[in-house]
């Protein structure tokens, strides 16, 4: 019981910290653009795109060459999902939400296209991490790779709470309001994926390498 | 003693908003010290960050995809039409002159619908489209009607409107510029980007070239020939506007133009009250008083 109720006042909390940096202006526009006003829907993805750009570039790297057509079908399908929104939290955090979703699917549908063409090896043999590169994106690219590899071990729900937080480097209450669960569930969520990143990490030098663990 | 299994996320978060005390980065590095998964984190955080920065081509980026996610709602509309009824009607106004395409238009023509396609049913709603949009680097299929949209359309702005042709052109000039930019010919970059300004005048690319062609102006010390450059932007406004309004008050703090600089941080402040300048702008003004 008490652990209901702290569960509603972590929600309340989260709902109020994402909702109060709403500018009323966004919902203003959210609420025009979802009663189809062309001019409200333009302004609105102006205003959001810069994060779903964030978003889709935190999770596929900017050197991804589906970077721009997921930024462009996260805009759509935002635009697409507008009725279904509730205006009770951040705009900006729903549409985060949603382009997390797109990303994670060009993420399969790239994959999938790599193990359609690769004759022999496994996914994890393409994270080359003996190869050193002095561009900050290419060791980013090798981090990012060395650390889903690790992720797709992992039940969906914590991979998901680990990207959002260590790769798009979102606060708790933020992950919350994007997931739309409540605060402790996303506590949870990290806890037991960052236990299971560290038990992987104990147990393989190379991927703790990959990653900057402690040596 | 924090003990070794417990993540210090509460920790984290004051550092992710820049509100961590010493003793919590203290906390934090003597529990990273001991778990390998903490110590992970704080390695990839600051490339990460650093990835996640928007650039000056992300705004521009941006514009595009606004612009080609507007024409893939509207090429939605257009597809829930029957195109027979869509031929039938278009070959009725050939034949049957300017009554017979009153009629057609009113009974079988698709809506020209001020409205984007988010009719879809809520439940169904969710999922992106499936069909890849337009590349970025192309022209969208239908620019000018997708532009020509709006409830009120700006008719003038709109007649300036360059060709689809000549949208991609202005589009390859603009890149060649910022290749040479990008490569340290910045004498070869400002060139080709008053080329854009002067054969593409009113295309996005022109409009974002005279923000970073004064933003290289003031680096190569020439904050005169900047300041029209700004001047320009901030006339015609745009999505980078809080960037050129900022180096728009530095160039006037170069020229010793107090009282013009003061205005425009206070615009600044005004208008872009959360910016990243916004910090920059106060101490800046605290200065001037």
């Amino acid at each position: 019981m008490m652990a209901q109720v702290r569960t509603l006042e972590d929600r309340l909390v989260a709902e109020k910290t994402a909702g109060s940096d709403a500018p009323s202006e966004l919902i203003a526009l959210a609420h025009r653009a979802r009663d189809r006003d062309t001019e409200a829907t333009r302004s609105l993805l102006r205003e959001i795109a810069p994060a779903v750009r964030r978003t889709c570039k935190g999770v596929l790297g900017a050197e991804h060459a589906d970077l721009e057509d997921t930024i462009q079908e996260s805009l759509v399908a935002f635009v697409q999902a507008l009725p279904s929104y509730r205006f009770d939290g951040d705009i900006t955090h729903y549409a985060v939400r949603i382009a997390f979703r797109a990303t994670l699917h060009t993420k399969k549908r790239s994959l999938r296209w790599r193990d359609r063409f690769r004759l022999t090896g496994t996914i994890e043999d393409t994270t080359d991490y003996a190869s050193s590169s002095p561009s900050e994106e290419a060791m980013l690219t090798q981090r990012r790779k060395a650390l889903e590899r690790v992720l797709g071990k992992l039940p969906r729900e914590q991979a998901e709470a680990l990207t959002l937080r260590i790769m798009l480097d979102f606060s708790m209450n933020e992950i919350a309001s994007i997931c739309d669960v409540p605060l402790n569930t996303v506590k949870t969520r990290l806890r037991l994926g960052k236990d299971a990143l560290r038990r992987h990490m104990e147990r393989d030098a190379v991927l703790r390498a990959a990653l900057g663990g402690n040596t | 003693m924090m003990p070794v299994d417990t993540h210090p996320e509460d920790i984290l978060d004051r550092i992710i908003s820049d509100t961590a005390s010493a003793d919590d980065v203290r906390q934090f590095e003597e529990h990273a010290s001991r778990c390998q998964a903490c110590a992970a984190h704080r390695t990839l955080r600051p490339t990460a960050r650093g990835a996640l920065e928007p650039s000056l081509e992300d705004k521009m980026r941006n514009e595009r995809a606004v612009s080609h996610a507007m024409n893939a709602l509207q090429g939605g509309a257009r597809r829930r039409s029957p195109p027979s009824v869509w031929m039938l009607a278009a070959a009725a106004v050939l034949v049957a002159g300017i009554a017979g395409a009153g009629y057609w238009g009113r009974f079988h023509a698709p809506p020209r619908s001020e409205q984007v396609g988010n009719s879809a049913p809520a439940g169904a709603a969710k999922k992106p489209d499936p069909q890849p949009t337009n590349p970025p680097d192309t022209a969208p299929e239908q620019p000018t009607e997708a532009v020509d949209l709006s409830p009120t359309p700006d008719k003038a702005k709109a007649r300036a409107l360059p060709s689809p042709e000549t949208r991609e052109t202005a589009a390859q000039v603009f890149a060649d510029a910022n290749e040479l930019r990008r490569t340290g010919k910045d004498s070869l970059a400002m060139v080709t980007y008053r080329k854009v300004e002067r054969l593409f005048p009113g295309s996005p690319e022109a409009e974002q070239s005279y923000a970073t062609l004064g933003s290289l102006m003031m680096e190569h010390g020439s904050p005169q020939e900047a300041l029209g450059q700004f001047d320009h932007y901030v006339e015609r406004g745009g999505p980078l506007l809080v960037d050129v309004l900022a180096g728009k008050a530095g160039a006037l703090q170069r020229l010793g133009r107090t009282a013009e600089e003061r205005r425009t941080w206070e615009t600044l402040l005004e208008r872009f009250p959360k910016s990243v300048h916004a910090t920059r702008a106060k101490t800046r003004l605290a200065e001037l008083h």
